[in-house]
Formats: C-alpha cells, sequence, structure tokens
C-alpha cells in the first residue's frame, strides 16, 4: 500500500464515521471510546480518533479482526466502534465527564451517548 | 439581609473605592441599557460547552432543506442557488424585537439560540449531533430533526465539496488538528468588508442593486450582439455572480423591510407606553432607510452595520468582526450630538452601548476546538479605535471617547477594542483608554499606529494611504478597509502550533498524539553533535509545518470563487460589483496573508535550555534529553526542573535566549518571502494565542524547557511564561524590543499584569503613560494589559455566582472571568503582576 493509498484509508475511515446514518449509531458495551489506547485529536468533535497501537491497515470489524503493528500512520477509528472483538482494548475509567474543562478524553466525557 | 440588599446600600464612590467596577457600572447605566445588558444570553462556551440554556438553532437546517428540494427542479447555477438559499432563510426566519430595543436583528431565530448552518460540514454536523448540553426542547423530538438533517446533508455540504480539490496527505494532516486550526473555507474565518465603498455615505443597497442591474444588462447585450471571443466566454459566469449579487441585496433589503413592519405593528397595535410607541417608530423608520438608503443619523448608521454584519453571518461562519466604528460612525455622532443636537451625549452613549450588545449577543454553533479556543466569547471581534485619516492627521473622535464610556458602562467581554496609539493621540483619549483597563475591562489593547502602517507597506507593499486606513482582521492583524487592501477572508488553517516544532525536532516529525508522520523526517537528534545541527533540524520542522498550512490555505483560496462563493459580501465589495467576480478570487485582491503562531515562545525557551545544557555546560547528553522527553520527564525529575529552573529563559532581558528568540523569527521571516499567497504575496508570521495554550495543552508532548504533556503552554504571543519573567516590566520590553516589530513578522502579542492599586489615581495614569513611553520608544507593536488583583480573581474561583461580572484578558481578547475553564484560570493568575514605575 503507497503512503497515498494508506492515507486514502484514513480519511475513508473518517468520512464515512461522518456520513453513516444516525439510526446506524449504535453503543455497544465495548467501544474504542472507552479504550484508554484511543486518541483524539484537536478535531474530533465529530467521534473521530486514532488508535495509539493499531496501525492503518487493521480492521477490528473483520471477521477475524485484522491487525497491523507495522505501518507508520495509526488505525483510523471512531468514539462509537464496536470493539468488542478487539484483543488490544483496555478499559479506562474517566475521572470526570465535566466537559467544561479542556483536558484529556476532551470529547468524550461530554458526548451526549457516552453520558451515563 | 441578601447580598444584594446589601449592594444596593452601597455608594457608588464605596463600590469605587473596593474597585468592584462591575457593581458601579450597574448602579450608573441607565435602566434602558440595564435591561437590555441584563437580557443577554452569553454566547461563548465555558471550556468546550455552551452556556447552560444556550441551545442549538434548528430553523436554518429546516428552511434550507426546504429551498434545497424546491431547487432540484429549477437548473440554476451554483451561486444563484446558493443565494436563493440564503434569501430563502432571510424571508422566512423568526425574527423579534426585545422590550427596549432601538436597535435591531439577531443571527438565530431566538435570543438563546446559536446559529447553526448544516451545509457548512459534516464534521460540524456530527459534532452537534453528539452535543450533550444544546439540543434544544423538547430534546428527544430536536436529536431526531438533529438525525435527520445530519443525514440529509451528508455528501452534500461545503466540506465534502472541497475536500477532494485538495491533496490527500495535506488534507489528512490538516484534518488532525494537531498543527492547524480549521477547514480552508471561504465560509468559515474572518471577512473583512470593504467600509470605504460602504460605510462613507456615499452609496447603500439600492445604489448597488441598480448598478448591478445595468452591469447584467450590458453584458447581456454583450453576448447576444458582439462577436464571440474568449471574453465574451467570461461574462456567462459574471452574469451568474452579478444576479447572485442582485438576490442577496434584495433578500437584505427585504429582511430590514420585515423588521420595519413588526416594529410599526407593535407601536400602533400593541404598545401602550407613549415613550416606547415613539421608539418603536423610529426602529421602523430606520429598517425603512436602511440598508436601502444610506443612513442618515447614529442609529441608522449603527443599523445599517448592524444588518451588514447579520446578512453576512448568515452566508458565513465569521470568527471575527474587523470593525473602525468611531471612523465610520463618527460623522453621523458629531452631526447628531454637536451639530443638529437631536442627540444628548447620554443617549448616543446608550446607543453605542446597545450596538455592543447587539454585537455581544451574537452566537453562532462553533465546533470544540473554538470553543475551547476562543473560551468564553463567539469570535474576536476587537475593534479598531483612533489611529490617523488618511493623510495622517489624528482620526480620534467624540465617538471614540463615546465608546470607551459606553464599555465601561455595558461591560461586555466581547466586542472588545484595540487604540491605535499615535504620538498624536489626545491625552483626554489615553485618559478614557486608561479607564476601561483600569476598571478591569482588559480592553482597548494598544497598538503602535506608525509601527504598523510601516509593517503593513513592508509586508504586502500596501500604499501608505490605504496602509492608514487599517482595522483589526481579527485579534491582532492589520488589514486595510479599501477596494483592493480589505481581506474578504482569512481562513483560520494557516494558524500553527508552533510548540510542535522544538517537540518534531525530537520526535522527527512523527506526532504520538495523531498517531501520524506529520513533520519532516529530520535526523536523530540522539547523534546531534552541535546547536547548530538542533537549529538546522528546528528550521526543517518550521518549514515543514509552515508549507503545510500556507499550501492548504492558499489550495483552498484559490479554488474558493468556484467552490464556496460568497454573493452577499461580493455584493457590498466594489471589486466584485466592478468585476462580476467572486470577492475572494485572489486575482482581485493585493493580498494580506498571515500564519498566526499560536504556543510560539516556548521554542526560544526550549532551544536555550538544549543549547545552555547540553552543549555549553555539558550537564546533560542529547541521549539523555531524548528519554526524558520520551518518558514525558516521568523518571528524570531532577533533571526537568533543572531545565525549568537553570536555563535562561525569555522576558528577562537576557542576550542569551532574546537571540534565539530573533534567530527563530528571522529564520521564518526568510521563509515567509518565499512562501506566496494566491495574489503573490507574503506570509509573515504573527505570535498570538488566544485560549490556544490551554486547547493545546494535551495535544503537544514534552518539551526541553520542562513542560510535560498537559501542563498549560505559554499565554503566547512574545509573552514571557507564566511566571518566569522575574526582572521586571522594563526588562520584558527590553527582550520584545530586541525584536524588529517591523521586518522580523507580522505582530507581536504582549500581555501584562499590573497592580490595581498601584495605579489607581492620577498618579497611576502617569506611570502608565510613562510605561507607554518606553514601549513607544522601544518600538513594539502591541500591548495588552489586565488589571484584576489575585484577590479578585481566586474570590472569584471560589464564590463564581459573586463575581459573574469580572473580566479578564485572555490573549487577544477578553472574557468573563468565570466562562473559562479553571485550566485558563489558573494560567492567568499565575501571570506575573508587574509594579511599574
Ligand atoms: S479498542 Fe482496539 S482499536 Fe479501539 S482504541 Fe482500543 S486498541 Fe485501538
Amino acid at each position: 500500500m503507497s503512503r497515498r493509498d494508506e492515507l486514502r484509508k484514513v480519511q475513508a475511515g473518517r468520512l464515512s464515521a461522518q456520513r453513516a446514518p444516525k439510526a446506524t449509531q449504535v453503543k455497544a458495551e465495548k467501544i474504542c471510546g472507552l479504550c484508554s489506547n484511543y486518541s483524539e485529536g484537536a478535531f474530533s468533535g465529530e467521534g473521530a480518533g486514532s488508535c495509539r497501537i493499531l496501525k492503518v491497515k487493521s480492521d477490528i470489524s473483520a471477521d477475524p479482526p485484522k491487525y497491523d503493528l507495522e505501518s507508520t500512520d495509526g488505525y483510523q477509528t471512531m468514539n462509537l466502534m464496536d470493539a468488542g472483538k478487539c484483543q488490544y482494548y483496555e478499559k479506562m475509567s474517566f475521572v470526570d465527564k465535566d466537559g467544561t474543562e479542556c483536558s484529556d478524553p476532551r470529547y468524550r466525557r461530554s458526548m451526549r451517548q457516552m453520558q451515563d | 439581609m441578601t447580598a444584594e440588599a446589601a449592594r444596593n446600600l452601597e455608594s457608588v464612590e464605596d463600590l469605587e473605592k473596593k474597585q468592584q467596577w462591575w457593581w458601579v457600572a450597574e448602579k450608573t447605566r441607565s435602566r434602558r441599557l440595564d435591561y437590555l445588558r441584563k437580557a443577554i444570553w452569553k454566547k461563548g462556551a465555558i471550556g468546550g460547552l455552551y452556556n447552560p440554556g444556550v441551545k442549538v438553532d434548528l430553523e436554518f437546517g429546516l428552511l434550507a432543506m426546504e429551498s434545497w428540494n424546491a431547487a432540484q427542479v429549477l437548473a440554476d447555477p451554483k451561486v444563484i442557488q446558493f443565494a436563493k438559499h440564503l434569501a430563502h432563510y432571510l424571508d422566512n426566519k423568526t425574527i423579534f424585537i426585545t422590550d427596549h430595543a432601538q436597535l435591531v436583528g439577531y443571527v438565530g431565530s431566538l435570543p438563546h439560540t446559536v446559529f447553526w448552518d448544516p451545509t457548512m460540514g459534516e464534521m460540524l454536523n456530527e459534532e452537534i449531533y453528539n452535543d450533550s448540553t444544546a439540543i434544544p426542547e423538547p430534546v428527544e423530538e430536536s436529536i431526531k430533526t438533529v438525525a435527520e438533517l445530519c443525514d440529509f446533508w451528508a455528501g452534500k455540504t461545503m466540506q465534502s465539496e472541497i475536500l477532494p480539490t485538495f491533496d490527500i496527505e495535506d488534507m489528512m494532516k490538516v484534518m488532525s488538528g494537531a498543527v492547524g486550526w480549521g477547514l480552508p473555507m471561504s465560509r468559515t474565518g474572518y471577512s473583512g468588508k470593504d467600509y470605504e465603498y460602504l460605510m462613507t455615505g456615499k452609496r447603500a443597497f439600492q445604489d448597488i442593486l441598480d448598478e448591478l442591474n445595468q452591469k447584467i444588462e450590458e453584458a447581456d447585450y454583450r453576448i447576444h450582439n458582439e462577436t464571440p471571443t474568449p471574453e465574451i466566454l467570461d461574462l456567462y459566469d459574471k452574469i451568474d455572480c452579478w444576479e447572485a449579487m442582485t438576490i442577496m441585496l434584495e433578500a437584505g433589503m427585504r429582511h430590514a423591510k420585515r423588521y420595519a413592519r413588526l416594529a410599526r405593528t407593535l407601536a400602533e397595535q400593541f404598545e401602550a407606553d407613549s415613550t416606547r410607541r415613539e421608539e418603536l417608530l423610529l426602529v421602523a423608520e430606520t429598517c425603512e432607510q436602511v440598508p436601502a438608503k444610506p443612513p442618515r443619523s447614529l442609529q441608522e448608521s449603527l443599523q445599517y452595520d448592524l444588518f451588514i454584519q447579520l446578512f453576512s453571518r448568515t452566508e458565513a461562519v465569521e470568527g471575527a468582526w474587523p470593525s473602525r466604528p468611531d471612523y465610520y460612525h463618527g460623522p453621523y455622532y458629531q452631526k447628531d450630538v454637536n451639530e443638529k443636537k437631536r442627540l444628548t451625549e447620554q443617549a448616543a452613549i446608550d446607543l453605542v452601548g446597545e450596538f455592543l450588545i447587539r454585537a455581544a449577543e451574537v452566537g453562532q454553533y462553533k465546533p470544540r476546538w473554538t470553543k475551547e479556543g476562543l473560551q468564553g466569547i463567539d469570535g474576536t471581534w476587537v475593534w479598531t479605535l483612533g489611529g490617523v485619516n488618511k493623510d495622517g492627521s489624528d482620526a480620534c473622535n467624540d465617538l471614540t471617547i463615546a465608546f470607551m464610556k459606553a464599555a465601561r458602562q455595558v461591560r461586555v467581554a466581547n466586542p472588545t477594542f484595540a487604540l491605535r496609539w499615535h504620538p498624536e493621540v489626545r491625552d483626554e483619549v489615553m485618559r478614557e483608554a486608561f479607564e476601561c483597563i483600569r476598571h478591569g475591562l482588559g480592553y482597548p489593547s494598544i497598538r503602535n499606529d506608525p509601527v504598523l502602517i510601516e509593517n503593513a507597506m513592508f509586508w504586502h507593499g500596501h500604499p501608505v494611504e490605504e496602509a492608514r486606513t487599517w482595522l483589526h482582521q481579527a485579534c491582532m492583524s492589520p488589514a486595510p478597509t479599501t477596494k483592493h487592501g480589505f481581506q474578504p477572508m482569512r481562513m483560520a488553517s494557516a494558524t500553527a502550533n508552533c510548540a510542535k516544532i522544538i517537540e518534531y525536532v525530537f520526535t522527527r516529525g512523527f506526532d504520538k498524539t495523531v498517531n501520524m508522520q506529520m513533520g519532516a523526517l529530520t535526523d536523530d537528534p540522539r547523534k546531534f553533535m552541535d546547536f547548530e545541527e538542533v537549529k538546522t533540524a528546528w528550521s526543517a520542522q518550521m518549514e515543514s509545518i509552515f508549507g503545510l498550512l500556507v499550501r492548504v490555505v492558499n489550495r483552498g483560496r484559490a479554488t474558493a470563487p468556484k467552490t464556496c462563493p460568497r454573493p452577499y459580501l461580493s455584493a457590498i465589495s466594489e471589486r466584485s460589483v466592478e468585476t462580476g467576480m467572486d470577492v475572494c478570487d485572489p486575482s482581485l485582491s493585493r493580498g494580506n496573508a498571515w500564519i498566526t503562531g499560536f504556543t510560539w515562545v516556548e521554542n526560544a525557551d526550549s532551544l536555550a535550555a538544549v543549547k545552555k545544557l547540553v552543549f555549553d555546560d555539558k550537564k546533560y547528553t542529547m541521549d539523555q534529553l531524548c528519554d526524558a522527553l520520551e518518558a514525558d520527564w516521568e523518571g528524570h525529575e531532577a533533571m526537568r526542573l533543572d531545565f525549568v529552573n537553570n536555563a535562561p529563559k525569555w522576558g528577562n532581558d537576557d542576550d542569551y535566549v532574546d537571540d534565539i528568540m530573533v534567530w527563530c523569527l528571522r529564520d521564518v521571516a526568510r521563509f515567509s518571502k518565499e512562501m506566496k499567497c494566491p495574489s503573490g504575496n507574503n506570509w509573515p508570521l504573527l505570535p498570538e494565542n488566544v485560549s490556544g495554550n490551554i486547547h493545546y495543552a494535551n495535544m503537544v508532548g514534552a518539551l526541553p524547557n520542562g513542560r510535560r504533556l498537559g501542563d498549560a503552554l505559554y499565554d503566547g504571543g512574545i509573552s514571557p511564561g507564566p511566571g518566569l519573567d522575574k526582572k521586571g516590566p522594563t526588562a520584558v520590553l527590553k527582550s520584545c524590543g530586541k525584536i524588529n516589530h517591523v521586518e522580523d513578522g507580522r505582530a507581536f502579542l504582549l500581555n501584562q499584569r499590573l497592580s490595581p492599586s498601584q495605579l489607581a489615581g492620577e498618579k497611576g495614569f502617569t506611570m502608565w503613560k510613562a510605561y507607554l513611553k518606553t514601549w513607544a520608544d522601544l518600538g513594539l507593536d502591541h500591548v495588552q494589559f489586565n488589571m484584576v488583583s489575585d484577590e479578585t480573581l481566586r474570590a472569584a474561583q471560589s464564590d463564581p455566582e459573586k463575581y459573574q461580572e469580572v473580566i479578564v484578558r485572555v490573549a487577544g481578547y477578553s472574557a468573563h472571568f468565570v466562562d473559562i475553564s479553571r485550566k485558563t484560570q489558573d494560567n492567568i493568575i499565575q501571570r506575573t503582576v508587574q509594579g511599574i514605575g
């Protein structure tokens, strides 16, 4: 996969997250947004982020999941991505959910779907 | 006795003595102004969330969906289709007039709503869908509507339109948000206006409309009667563009007439109070006059301005409000108050105060990164006061003073002012500015007019008469208000998170937050043998970050006329009316681009620390430093403290680090002249921060100045790190004076905290003026002051209810202290309070 192809895959992941019909966005029990390996960029208000461990050619929704640990760029994923099959999932606990502070995990805490 | 009752018993003098200026304002302003001020719904976010009760406005989305569906049966060119959407909205949106209002118009449909245009981008739409607080009542139903709007616009937005026009690698890097801000669209950013065309009383919408219709007629005639040539080919697009402009102007005039009708109906059928009835009839008369015809009075002039801004904010999400209100409205104040005596000074101040309130209540839903970066405000409305006329004479007038008096009475945090200081500014004007600062407003900031006029000529070649018209395009950057000099769109994407430059020197360009190779793949820092190698890597990372942002904005600007036309802004710009080309077309503009440099000073302090402790003193090796940074200094605390305490820091008049700062700026200035905007002009750097230092705290890794991931970054511009300027205010000024404020960059933000008790009374004013003299003699271009004591700020942290009205200067803008996140509050308190004199 060329670097441009890699990046197209990253972009496709992000755009499909933005364009997915809302009715299909349901919160599974294990999701990337609850995993301590999940990282958000400054623009991630729409719910997109990347994985600190898995690389771009990974696909945790495939059966069996594909794990790429070698490529350069990180695996593009979403807060609400079903992580039920991901063997690297590590549950994190939120310290607080007060979205009026600016700190990590910045977007997840105040996200409507993540409220108890 | 309640606290409120106790306060009511206190005299104005007692409250002044206690420096509780917000209660002084409340007690001294008129009842009308007091009502209007208290009726504002604050639209700035606290951290990343809106204030309770502020809700997203769904009306535009629903009306746009309606007009989109209707448009599918017509074969309109894109620009006309877009203009029709906007016109449909203006014709059908909910309008209202609040009690006591004499100025009308609101960007959303209700006072507590923030405007949302779902045609803008999926990223924003998703964020609104995810928002836990701003969905309007009834929530369940509204979520369904938001979902419907998101689904409807998915794949059809401006964002979807522009993305394929960019290089995939560049766009992915920008969308990561690690190094830059926002998408390069001409419908989000800072829109200047051609005020010399529009606000000098020579013409208004109807005059422009007549001219446009004539142009369409002539072009139409040429198409059908002249020999076909390539020149004729251009006319098809021009006619479309002109036609779209006419749609917008007509819609604007109809919208104003709706207000006129509403005001007249309220007056004639519902209002029992005779004074209020007269006021409403005057509102009706005003809206019948403007924007169709030029204003005749101060009220009409201010209302005209509000309509101009309202329509522009319907067309685009505007993060700034470039304005020079005393200059353009001043002649009407002069006529009404001084010549014809139609208004008393106090009535004029009330009107000006209401004008500030109308600006303060504007709210457009912003993505979270903007909410965090501009905590407490909706955008940077930094209005320009003072300065000079085109012939160089003093431009300050009685309205300059009235604006500052009104500001102290209404105490809004947005808009704020920046005063163009020059040696001829009268003491009376300086006194008003000082009073605003002493009353804790944090504004006006003071700008060095002669330096900035020269700077505008140096970097962008604006002729001197045009440079002298300059206003603030956003917080800091000057832009003229002339036909070819004004800047219709500054895309905020060229806002660099500069601390990444030094971070990437140590990660070889890999960004660990967004997990991407973002910067240049520079040499392994562990093998650097001398400081020159560090500097070489720094230069390469600087060029890769700035180059990326400039490439993307250049591309965005070049394609904007086709992908994101601005028919309304074009209609009020001489160059577009004349040529039939979109206002953002780079060929019509002289170019006034700049790169905003967030988190800049960390570079100088970090480089100085590496030079001193690794290469000069040889106390640590590069290997050790790389290990410590990789571990986010964890397990290396003694070493970290060494880097914090025993390396020279910017702002102490120490050549060791100051020379490094100047070297960094000059290296950027070199590259700024190599990069060109689509108009062929330069790309200078402008270090300043807003509250990006807090927003980026979790995006910037460990740095050699001892900072850890998550620590607040410095408050920015060329301000020293909080608490690190230990040698007093003159040393700060001397460090900053080593920078050439004309040739080393576009402008340089400097925050200073001064002691309110030290600066009390006449003595305080004299001391402040002496400070400004040193500042001016050293050739600095900017300074802004916080004059609120630690005691008040700490009290406001523990008892926010009681201190709702305390305002602070953040960086480039002001905000109510209770409306900014705790981390930002702490960062402001940590800034050194300088004793002067
Ligand atoms: S669940 Fe898996 S893919 Fe998702 S963030 Fe965690 S480790 Fe990465």
